[in-house]
């Protein structure tokens, strides 16, 4: 029996690849990836916090297309991981996006470089604090998760960062995460 | 293979919007960056303007349309460029590399040469 997660790209941009995880519990692979999971919850109208989805959306796609690509400021920081939206005011300063002061929808995720980043999932906290907040708390550990094993991976050298792809000790993209 | 859900979400995202929201990112990061380097406060920027700090505040949002005329007041304050044409990019590196090929033909022309650089000291050339 194994729990684990394969990294995989969602999706590649001139200046930014983003990456996703895909779960394999009892050695079964997840029909969607963590991102895509998101993106079926949220990207519907009818969600209570679509607008809020489109920012997130427009901010990955503006990243992306520009040469600056995934700058710290334009992320929250979440203990060893990160989330979108961007905190209002660096949104304010630099992208022609107005994130609402009230935001609460969360996509967590983890920026490694201007080039990397892995996106996650994530749900519309209610608590100041995410790991009081019903919705949001189990992505949020999950995202630590993640975080805590892409950087222990990194540390002992098992993979690396080269430019925008993220490659094991043998050079291919393969990489498992056990979270 | 790029996610289907993520190629939805962005359709809806014209591509002056996406043209808008780059260049604007890019701009804005542009004066940003300048003003940290030099250690000029918003608050000061205003002052070298002559407007009010809001003022500064909205003219360096997005949303504020930073116009072609703010720009280039603001490149002749700052004394740094923050809009550069391709062309213009192409002939300041082709002056930089015209500059440089005296002083490569002279290193070229020095029969034996020791470099003694130490960080933090200027670097010093030396004939033996």
């Amino acid at each position: 029996m194994n729990n684990f997660a394969i990294l995989e790209v969602f999706t590649e941009y001139d200046f930014v690849t983003y990456y996703t995880v895909r779960l394999v519990v009892n050695d079964i692979e997840a029909d969607l990836n963590e991102t895509d999971k998101f993106y079926e919850k949220c990207n519907d109208p009818a969600h209570s916090h679509h607008g809020e989805f489109c920012v997130i959306v427009d901010v990955i796609d503006a990243m992306g297309s520009s040469v600056l690509g995934a700058q710290a400021s334009l992320f929250r920081f979440e203990e060893a991981a990160n989330a979108l939206p961007p905190p209002v005011k660096e949104a304010d300063k630099l992208l022609d996006i107005q994130v609402p002061t009230d935001s609460e929808l969360r996509l967590y995720c983890m920026r490694i470089t201007d080039e990397v980043v892995i996106l996650i999932n994530g749900e519309v906290k209610t608590e100041n604090n995410a790991l009081s907040c019903p919705n949001v708390k189990s992505y949020f550990r999950f995202a630590q998760s993640v975080a805590k094993a892409v950087d222990k991976l990194i540390n002992e050298g098992s993979i690396r960062i080269d430019g925008k792809r993220i490659i094991n000790e043998a050079g291919d993209e393969e990489i498992i995460l056990y979270l | 293979m790029p996610s289907k859900f993520h190629e939805k979400a962005i359709s809806r995202i014209t591509p002056e919007q996406r043209a808008l929201m780059v260049k604007s990112l890019e701009v804005i990061s542009q004066i940003h960056s300048i003003l940290d380097r030099k250690g000029i406060s918003q608050v000061k920027l205003a002052e070298m303007l002559d407007v009010s700090p809001p003022a500064v505040s909205k003219m360096l949002n997005p949303g504020g349309n930073l116009e072609l005329n703010t720009i280039i007041r603001l490149e002749l304050l700052l004394k740094e460029d923050i809009l550069n044409t391709p062309q213009k990019v192409a002939k300041l590196e082709k002056k930089k590399q015209e500059n440089l090929e005296p002083i490569k033909n002279r290193l070229v022309q020095m029969p034996f040469m020791a470099i003694v650089w130490k960080a933090g000291e200027p670097r010093y050339f030396l004939e033996a």
